[in-house]
This record gives structure tokens, C-alpha cells and sequence, in this order.
């Protein structure tokens, strides 16, 4: 220990030190660099101890300064106007006529009145920019999904899934030419489109030369030809078809049944009934393969879990723990042990469509000394869902602590991808310490491998080995009685399995579950294993 | 921190219009910054103010920057004068323990400039890792934060005198940057 150094560190700090003291720490930081180096050294790691355990800071300022949150009140949803008029002005004329760009923008503008009117009405945590319009998933394995944000889309040959973050989904198939605009408007200069709107995203409208097709809730199909021609086929629904007549102000509308198709030309402003089928078999991404090493279930049971169930087969209802005589995940609800495209054998949860949930056959005692939770998984929606939850034994099952995905982080409004790990002591339905990921940290139709563990209420989560957010919960948590449940906010006692909440869609494999925290090299080791 | 390339781009996309981009600056740049500041100043509150001032300094005058340069040497030289201004302000010369910090403060630039230079944004993850698996006692006292009346009341708590105190957080620093060290080593 070299007690100059601790006393100038003391002093650093505001400490108290004998008279004189202070002058001859100066004096020595003066004129010797040796230590004024050891100083900065154990000054800079103070800093960092002081950075680390903080809270992100949030900048409103800043960023009203660079003008998101100006736009956020004085614009629209994702700077949606701003984004619109900066693509319509990018728009080649010989696509898309100037009484599209304004429409567009009344259009726009309208929904920018209404938003900040509702945006005024909510907190400030609801006015931040969406960065993120949608996930694009590709057909084939080549590449890995991405975040889109507003700007153009072009494809080449190719068959790809837009999943939108309000739930829309449009399948494109190539040659295609886009410019996305906003959650529930995209310019379509050329391409195939199959849109499928669910309740709640009605309206969503698809631009076309001189004209638009506006979606009711429907399942439809669009081909835009180079030339400008536009087909339109309801496959279910309703759709509202609307044409400009050239060289008039007047717009030709026409409301489209099921079954309905007509065609458009943009030069007369004519839309005839047709027989032609824009028919377009939707999209079924499939997701990237998870190879994982042949010793990979070795090396989780030489950590030494507590609970370590596969997910690679079923056993009369059951999912079988590996380690000797712990109890299964008893299957409830949709939930079915499947291989994939691969062969890769997992868990697959059906979401709304047929929700299910996997629940520890006895309760674990969770330990006092920390735990960690471990598995992969790969999503199938953007939409808000439960990956674990613990929760006590109480009927209303308070939680204990959760791992959701698509969850929005406070302050931010992409929720794309988000994951959230939240830790409550004691047990309850709401309030507690969340650990978020960046948005877009875990897209669809990918594996990602997830850790969230805590210590004496050190919250820790990884991400495909690396660690991603940490912070200190309010109180540590203490040993209890818990139930482990994967893939719903929880399972209440005779609940129905059609009423779970928040419901998982997509994939669950290989969850371990250990009576410790877990390093972040085991961490390493496990996620690279594939 | 951004490659050089990631960092062009970035830059690109703001001075063509598209403001947004200049988020991904801040969230590159911004945890060693603060740590920067950290260094310099008590409350993190204050490190928070400060480091958004020199953000907003950064993005008016980011024409000024010249393509090539360290970014984060630039930041750090606009956030030098914005405490410098700090200090003025707030007068904090009158203050005499905060008379040792500043005089050092100033005597350590060339020493902290050249660690926040070489700093890598693993270090703040592993950090936090690292403080988890300290011993009890001494992650009570890293987690305290200490300042001159902290470390008294922290004492009292733990029923020991300030100047063990002080001594567990120098035996924590110093175990901190082994452990960071080894985290850094074992990075799959």
C-alpha cells in the first residue's frame, strides 16, 4: 500500500487529512510523474466504479436539441411527417404525381394533430421517437433479419417478411421497389405485396402510382408493375381502392369485397373488375439454424444446474429435467416439442393463435445466494411476450422476477426486440428493478442465447455471451418458494390456457437453471457452443 | 467507441439531415465521457449535465471536426472547457478540499486524457461484473460512493473509523482493475 497514494485519493474525495498534508501531495504531484500516473490510475478506476453503477442518463436537451423530441410533440409517431416529406421529395415524379405527396402529407399531417394531441394527453416517457418501422426477415438463410427504419426498399429476386411493429405483416416478392413511410403507409413504385392487418392496425395503406390501396382488415394482395399498372386481389376482408383522374382534382374510390379483384390504370384513371390473380402465397420465414455443439448438454450438466430441461422431447405431457430425480415442466396449452426446418428439436409456443406455457412440476426453492437462467430462444412477432417468469405460489402468482421480449423500455419507443429482465422483492404485480436491452437486440427468426441472473439483488442479463445491462435492485431478493414458469406472464391456478397472458410465439430450447450466478466466461462458453 | 468507419458514416448521415443518427454518436461515445468527467467531478448528476452540455456543443459544431481526428479527443477538449466554465461558476476554488481535486485535476490531465484515450467500452461492462463478486464488505463500500461526509457516516455504519474505510476502497480499486483485467483476457 503506498500511503501517499491514499491520501491523495482521500483527498480526491473530499476526505479529511492532517494540516499540511494537502500541500505535500500537491507538491509531490508536481514533480513526480510516476505518481501522478498511480494517482489518474486509481482516479480513473474510482470514475468508472462511480459511471458503472449509475443510472443512464436521460438527455432531454440533447435531444430536443437535435430535434427528436420537438418532433415527437410537434410531429408525428417516429418523425413520420418529417421522414414522409423527405422520401415524397425523393420520389421520382414519373412514379408518384405531386397530388400524392400532398394528400399524403394532409394525410400525415392530420395524424401529426391527433398525435400530439394524444402524446400531449401522456407522459413524456411516450414521446419518444420510433426509430424502428419494422423487421425485414428474408426467406432463405443467406442473411439474418434487420431493423428498417423510413427509407426506401429495394429487392432483387427475392421473397421476404416485413413484420411491422403494429403488428402488420407484408409479405414483398421481388423485383420490388419501396419507400416505407411510416407503421401503416408505404409507397409501393413496383413489386408483389401480400399485406395481413389485424384488428387494431386497420388502414394501413399501400401508396401505388396515381392511386392507393387502403387496407381494412384484410388479407390482400398488390403487384405493382414497372409500368405503373397496380392489381389488387381481397383474399379476405374489405380494401378500399382509390385512383386520381388525370387531369382532374376529383378521386375515383371503390371498395373491394373478398374474393374482389381490379385492376388500375394509373394513365386513365379507369379501375375494372378483373380476373387477374394477384395471388401470392404468404411468406413462412424460416428461422436461421441453431447448430449447437454435440457436447453442448455435457458441458451444461458439468455446471451443475439445478434444473435442466432440453426441450428436445416430450414425455407423456411432461418435459423431462436431465438432472436425476428434479422435477419436469408440465406442458399446458399450445406448446409442442417440434423439430424445425433443421431437425433441431424445441419447444414451440403458438402464441394468440394457441398460447401455451411450460410450468415446473414442483416448486423450486430459489437460493438467497443468487441464481442464473439460461436458454435459447428465437421469436416469430414483434409483439410484447414472456420468455421466464418466477412467481411465487400465491393464486394471483406476483412475480418475482420476468424475462420478456418486444417489452417497451421507458424513454425510448422501439420496442422491437427489447429485451427486459425484471426483479421484484418482495413478490408483486408491479413496480421493481428492469434491466433493458438496446431495441432490435433480439430479432426475429434468429436464436439468441439469454442469461438473467442475479446476486444479493445484482441483476445481471447476457446476450449471446455478451453482457448487455446490469444494475443493483433495490433490495436482495431472499430464498423462496417459487414457480418456474416459459413462455406467459404465468399460469394461475384452473386457469384457461386461452386466456394467457402475453403469450410466447416461437421457439424455447435447452433452459438451465442454476443455484448460483454464472461467470461471464461459463457465459462465453455456452453461447459460443454453436 | 466507433471504428472510424462507423464513426464517418454516422457523421455523414447527420450532416446530410438526418439528425437520428447523431443518437448512435452519444451512445458510443457517451459512457467514456462520463467516465472522463467522473474523474473530475463528485456527483453524477453533475457528470450527467455536463456531459449533455458538451454533446450539445459537439452536434452544433460537428462541421468543426476534422475527419480522421479522435472523436473522443475532440469531445474530451470541449468538456474540458465546459468545467472549466463548472468551476468558475460555481466557484469552486473557494472550497479547499475541492481546491486539492482541482489543482490535481489539473496536474493528472495529461495522465487521465492518456487512460481515457486507451479506454475500451468493455471495461464499464466488466466493471460491473467485476464489483458483484467483491467481498461483501468491500462491495458495500464501493457501492456507497464515497465523498468526505459519506465516508464518515459509511464508518459509523460499519462500525469501523474513516480511515478503514478509505482503505477498503483503495484494496477494492485495486482489485477491480485486476478482476477488469481478467474479464478483458477471458472475452470469447
Amino acid at each position: 500500500m503506498n500511503p501517499d497514494l491514499q491520501d491523495a485519493l482521500i483527498a480526491w474525495q473530499g476526505g479529511e487529512l492532517p494540516p499540511g498534508r494537502v500541500d505535500t501531495l500537491l507538491e509531490k504531484l508536481r514533480g513526480d510523474a510516476q505518481f501522478r500516473q498511480a494517482l489518474a490510475t486509481e482516479v480513473w478506476t474510482l470514475s468508472l466504479t462511480k459511471v458503472a453503477q449509475a443510472p443512464d442518463p436521460r438527455w432531454i436537451a440533447l435531444h430536443e436539441e437535435i430535434g427528436l423530441v420537438d418532433r415527437q410533440f410537434t410531429v408525428v409517431d417516429g418523425g413520420f411527417e418529417a421522414s414522409l416529406m423527405q422520401n415524397v421529395r425523393r420520389e421520382p415524379l414519373r412514379f408518384v404525381n405531386a397530388w400524392w405527396r400532398w394528400a399524403a402529407a394532409t394525410a400525415a399531417a392530420a395524424v401529426v394533430v391527433l398525435s400530439a394531441t394524444l402524446l400531449l394527453q401522456h407522459s413524456e416517457s411516450e414521446t419518444i421517437v420510433k426509430e424502428t418501422l419494422a423487421v425485414l426477415v428474408p426467406d432463405s438463410e443467406s442473411s439474418p433479419s434487420r431493423a428498417l427504419s423510413a427509407g426506401p426498399l429495394r429487392l432483387a429476386d427475392e421473397r421476404v417478411r416485413l413484420l411491422f411493429t403494429n403488428g402488420v405483416i407484408v409479405d414483398i416478392e421481388g423485383p420490388a421497389d419501396l419507400n416505407l413511410l411510416s407503421v401503416s403507409r408505404v409507397i409501393c413504385h413496383e413489386g408483389k405485396l401480400r399485406t395481413q392487418v389485424p384488428k387494431g392496425a386497420e388502414g394501413f395503406c399501400v401508396e401505388t402510382p396515381r392511386g392507393a390501396v387502403t387496407d381494412l382488415g384484410t388479407q390482400l394482395g398488390i403487384a405493382v408493375s414497372r409500368q405503373g399498372k397496380t392489381d389488387v386481389d381481397v383474399f379476405e376482408g374489405q380494401a378500399e381502392l382509390s385512383v386520381r383522374i388525370p387531369g382532374q382534382e376529383g378521386l375515383r374510390t371503390a371498395v373491394l369485397n373478398q374474393d374482389d379483384r381490379a385492376s388500375v390504370n394509373p394513365g386513365t384513371g379507369e379501375i375494372r373488375a378483373t380476373d387477374q390473380s394477384v395471388l401470392m402465397e404468404a411468406t413462412e420465414p424460416q428461422t436461421r439454424r441453431l447448430r449447437l455443439r454435440e457436447d453442448y448438454s455435457q458441458r451444461i450438466l458439468a455446471a451443475k444446474p439445478a434444473h435442466y430441461w432440453r426441450l428436445n422431447r416430450e414425455v407423456a405431457g411432461n418435459i423431462p429435467n436431465e438432472v436425476p430425480d428434479a422435477p419436469a415442466l408440465v406442458i399446458v396449452g399450445g406448446v409442442r416439442v417440434q423439430e424445425d426446418a433443421h431437425g433441431f428439436a424445441s419447444a414451440r409456443f403458438g402464441a394468440r393463435q394457441q398460447p401455451g406455457v411450460l410450468v415446473s412440476e414442483q416448486p423450486w426453492k430459489t437460493p438467497a445466494e443468487g441464481y442464473a437462467i439460461e436458454f435459447w430462444f428465437t421469436a416469430e412477432t414483434l409483439d410484447q411476450m414472456a420468455l421466464a417468469a418466477l412467481t411465487t405460489l400465491e393464486p394471483l402468482r406476483p412475480h418475482l422476477a420476468l424475462v420478456e421480449l418486444g417489452g417497451r423500455r421507458p424513454g425510448e419507443s422501439t420496442a422491437a426486440g427489447t429485451l427486459r429482465y425484471l426483479l421484484r422483492w418482495p413478490a408483486g404485480h408491479r413496480d421493481g428493478m428492469n434491466l433493458f436491452s438496446a431495441a432490435t437486440a433480439a430479432l426475429p427468426y434468429q436464436w439468441h442465447h439469454l442469461v438473467a441472473q442475479q446476486r444479493a439483488g445484482r441483476m445481471e442479463m447476457f446476450l449471446n455471451g455478451k453482457s448487455i445491462s446490469s444494475a443493483m435492485a433495490d433490495d436482495s431478493p431472499q430464498a423462496s418458494e417459487a414457480l418456474l414458469q416459459f413462455g406467459s406472464l404465468e399460469l394461475r391456478p384452473a386457469q384457461d390456457p386461452a386466456k394467457l397472458r402475453r403469450p410466447f410465439a416461437g421457439r424455447i430450447a435447452e433452459i438451465a437453471v442454476y443455484d448460483r450466478v454464472l461467470s461471464a466466461a461459463e457465459i462465453g462458453s455456452h453461447a459460443a457452443s454453436r | 467507441m466507433l471504428e472510424s468507419d462507423q464513426l464517418n458514416a454516422s457523421l455523414d448521415h447527420v450532416l446530410r439531415g438526418q439528425p437520428d443518427a447523431f443518437l448512435a454518436i452519444v451512445r458510443a461515445y457517451g459512457p467514456g465521457l462520463r467516465a472522463y468527467l467522473a474523474s473530475q467531478l463528485f456527483h453524477i448528476d453533475e457528470v450527467d449535465d455536463i456531459a449533455q452540455e458538451t454533446f450539445i456543443a459537439a452536434y452544433r459544431s460537428l462541421n468543426s471536426f476534422q475527419r480522421g481526428h479522435d472523436f473522443g479527443a475532440w469531445l474530451r477538449g470541449i468538456a474540458r472547457n465546459k468545467l472549466l466554465r463548472f468551476f468558475e461558476q460555481t466557484n469552486r476554488r473557494s472550497v479547499q478540499l475541492e481546491n486539492f481535486r482541482h489543482e490535481a485535476a489539473s496536474l493528472l490531465q495529461a495522465e487521465l486524457e492518456d487512460t481515457a484515450a486507451s479506454v475500451k467500452s468493455e471495461q464499464l461492462q466488466a466493471m460491473l461484473s467485476c464489483i458483484t463478486r467483491l467481498p461483501d464488505r468491500i462491495r458495500h463500500v464501493v457501492r456507497s460512493l464515497l465523498d468526505g461526509s459519506k465516508a464518515a457516516a459509511l464508518a459509523e455504519e460499519m462500525r469501523t473509523s474513516t480511515g478503514a474505510i478509505y482503505q477498503l476502497q483503495y484494496r477494492a480499486l485495486g482489485m477491480l482493475r485486476e478482476c477488469i483485467n481478467q474479464e478483458l483476457a477471458h472475452e470469447p
